[in-house]
């Protein structure tokens, strides 16, 4: 697969992980461009891999988990402002829960809401997730108990039940 | 007590957070962040250190701006050896490093559905008619030269789409990633900007003429025959594993036109909040060059004009 291939087919749905991993499409865009920087110097080397797009997922998801702003370099973003047609859903008003719901997303620890991230939008089974973040799958139960239990998210028995049989 | 469906539908609505593909890629590709597709970049790395030989003045312009005619025998001389082949390419293209390069990109055939021109992702249009202006000075830079250079994208009505000027310092081999300014104009919203950006990735630019300097160095292509282009001799050859033929001038052995069949299956686009797969079709790509002396009049071409309103 080629780079421009891979852009073409694959970045979007890097890009939908980013955002949501992320919360915030100009940290996203930090975070996805810092990592595309080195994905394209080293593109002979990801673009044979079988999935390059798990790779590169993954880059995304450590370079999310250790970023800190680098006021010293400047990487501008282009001015897409008018280009994008998108609009930011209206949650104050018209979905207040999840409006709540979100914010107290915004407010846990990195790693935490990580693993909620690739457990209920990737759909990433526990071991799946202890291996990306180089953990124990205990220690994969352990981030996502807690941030249920800061967000009041009632576990499902199937999730109890996968939990216990580990 | 929320459930776990409700947290399934609030990650799943950050999904609007998504960054747009051009917002990523264009600090790291000076430009064709929104130009046509091109040919797939060179795995290899230019080697530092390889012979230039720097030829001044002179411009040699070859326009090639009709179809290709068939392999003849009208040119009964055998071709070189490929490594003759070889070597007489990269002089040539050695020997154009002072010069302008312009290239003229336009998809002849596309049979990809839902192309309808959206300015995202990656791809502004895959419809048949839309064309790209591309110019490169000079082509082959040194470490630490002012490296300039422009894509125009166009429409198939031939209005212009995007306007791209790029503006930077040759890195060195160390450095990889340069810093320069960049223009866009955009003209679907009647709105232009400068940036200046560090993160300028240099090498490895698909489709410019470092790329196929290296193409032609890495051996990724087989000689085809002696034909015809436009009314003069041309060697045809192809790209081995890229779908697609390049034609040299015959005698000064300069690339004249190349062509790329581009594949959209799995392509994506936005359009009105939702995404949605363009199919499967392919598109077929043209590029013609041409090598231009680096005249007052050839130059003013680099600059992006800002026109008349725009904010």
């Amino acid at each position: 697969m080629t780079f421009e291939e891979f852009a073409a087919t694959r970045l979007p749905a890097v890009l939908r992980f980013a955002g949501v991993l992320a919360g915030d499409r100009a940290l996203a865009e930090d975070v996805v461009q810092e990592v595309l920087i080195r994905v394209h110097r080293q593109w002979g080397r990801i673009g044979g891999l079988d999935h390059p797009e798990q790779y590169v997922r993954k880059m995304v998801l450590n370079e999310y988990l250790s970023w800190r702003r680098r006021s010293w370099r400047m990487i501008p973003r282009g001015d897409t402002r008018e280009a994008d047609d998108r609009q930011t859903q209206d949650y104050a008003t018209a979905h207040a829960e999840r409006d709540a719901l979100l914010a107290e997303l915004a407010k846990l620890p990195r790693r935490q809401r990580a693993v909620l991230v690739l457990r209920y939008y990737q759909g990433l089974t526990e071991t799946e997730i202890a291996e990306l973040l180089d953990c124990k799958p205990g220690t994969v139960r352990g981030y996502m108990s807690r941030a249920l239990a800061a967000l009041r998210v009632e576990m499902s028995p199937h999730v109890l039940s996968e939990e216990t049989s580990k | 007590m929320r459930t776990e469906e409700d947290l399934r539908a609030a990650l799943s609505s950050l999904e609007d957070q998504a960054p747009l593909v051009t917002s990523v890629l264009t600090p790291i590709r000076r430009n064709g962040s929104r130009g046509l597709p091109r040919r797939p970049i060179p795995r290899m790395r230019l080697a530092a250190g390889l012979a230039v030989a720097v030829a001044v003045g002179t411009a040699v312009a070859v326009t090639a701006t009709q179809s290709p005619g068939t392999t003849a025998g009208s040119h009964p001389q055998a071709l070189p050896s490929h490594e003759v082949l070889r070597t007489r390419v990269l002089d040539a293209l050695s020997s154009a490093t002072s010069e302008i390069v312009y290239e003229h990109t336009r998809i002849t055939a596309s049979t990809i559905a839902g192309a309808t021109g959206t300015p995202d992702p990656f791809l502004p249009s895959l419809a048949t008619g839309t064309a790209s202006e591309i110019w490169y000075y000079p082509w082959r830079a040194q470490a630490g030269q002012q490296v300039r250079g422009r894509e125009l994208t166009l429409h198939p009505d031939g209005a212009a789409a995007w306007d791209v000027g790029f503006n930077y310092l040759e890195p060195t081999e160390a450095q990889e990633v340069a810093s320069g300014e960049l223009t866009t104009v955009d003209y679907a919203h009647d709105t232009w900007s400068e940036q200046r950006s560090s993160g300028i990735i240099a090498d490895g630019d698909s489709g410019s003429p470092l790329s196929l300097w290296e193409l032609i160095h890495n051996e990724t292509w087989s000689a085809v025959g002696r034909t015809e282009l436009d009314g003069q001799p041309a060697i045809k050859l192809e790209l081995k594993g890229h779908s697609g033929y390049l034609w040299v001038d015959a005698r000064t052995y300069q690339p004249l036109r190349e062509t790329y069949v581009f594949s959209g299956a799995g392509a994506e686009e936005r359009i009105n909040g939702s995404w949605r797969n363009l199919g499967s079709g392919q598109a077929t790509i043209v590029t013609d060059y041409q090598y231009l002396a680096p005249t007052a009049a050839n130059l003013a071409q680099l600059t992006v004009p800002i026109p008349k309103g725009f904010r």
